[in-house]
């Protein structure tokens, strides 16, 4: 099967290419339910890359 | 001083969280694929010149399963990072035994780091994700991540 992509440049200059084509998960990612990765969760990953000089 | 070239993909948080909070770029997300054999979930061009000295690479890596009886317990996916053409790093996401149920939809999420040094930082760097599902026998299910984090020096 083909895949489609959408395509992208960051404000900072990087160039993305992120597939498309499947909508797997979405509806209940926008409802917010089933997912267990939050906002906290990230700020702590963030943490511990920043803690070992990674980003 | 470390560069701040993030990019998050996240239907969760919204552009305003990533922006605001983390000082990332914002893509729009999740990214999912259900193909068995390996796909391109996202690519990022990091330009000649940004990064000097280090290239680091955090993807959260998730797995979305349903199930409709015991034989979807073993759903299993695969997600591969690769460095200008070359896998780096690669880590299988699986449900977990206890998650057997009938007509249930959940995700287990994995973090997979990689940071390097070697690299010609004079050059365009390629960060390619791509995803197989390794074992799924029902509808629904989708290996891919919420979440990459590009960052370095």
């Amino acid at each position: 099967m083909k895949q489609k992509y959408k395509e992208y440049v960051t404000p900072r200059g990087l160039k993305v290419k992120v597939l498309e084509s499947e909508e797997i998960g979405k509806e209940e990612w926008d409802r917010g339910e089933e997912v267990g990765f939050t906002i906290d969760d990230l700020r702590k990953l963030v943490k511990y890359a920043r803690m070992k000089g990674w980003i | 001083m470390a560069a701040s070239l993030s990019v998050a993909f996240n239907r969760k948080f919204s552009s305003l969280d990533v922006q605001d909070i983390f000082g990332f770029d914002y893509v729009d997300g999740p990214v999912f694929t259900a193909n068995t054999s390996e796909t391109l979930l996202a690519s990022i061009t990091i330009p000649a010149g940004m990064l000097t000295e280090r290239l680091s690479i955090i993807v959260h890596g998730v797995l979305k399963y349903t199930t409709w009886n015991s034989y979807a317990c073993n759903c299993r996916g695969e997600l591969k990072i690769y460095v200008n053409g070359t896998e780096v790093k690669s880590r299988i996401i699986g449900m977990s035994q206890y998650t057997c149920g009938n007509a249930l939809t959940g995700y287990v999420g994995r973090t997979i780091f990689y940071s390097t040094t070697d690299l010609d930082f004079t050059s365009d760097i390629t960060v390619e994700v791509k995803g197989l599902i390794l074992n799924g026998v029902n509808q629904g299910y989708g290996i891919g991540f919420d979440s990459i984090i590009i960052g370095g020096k």
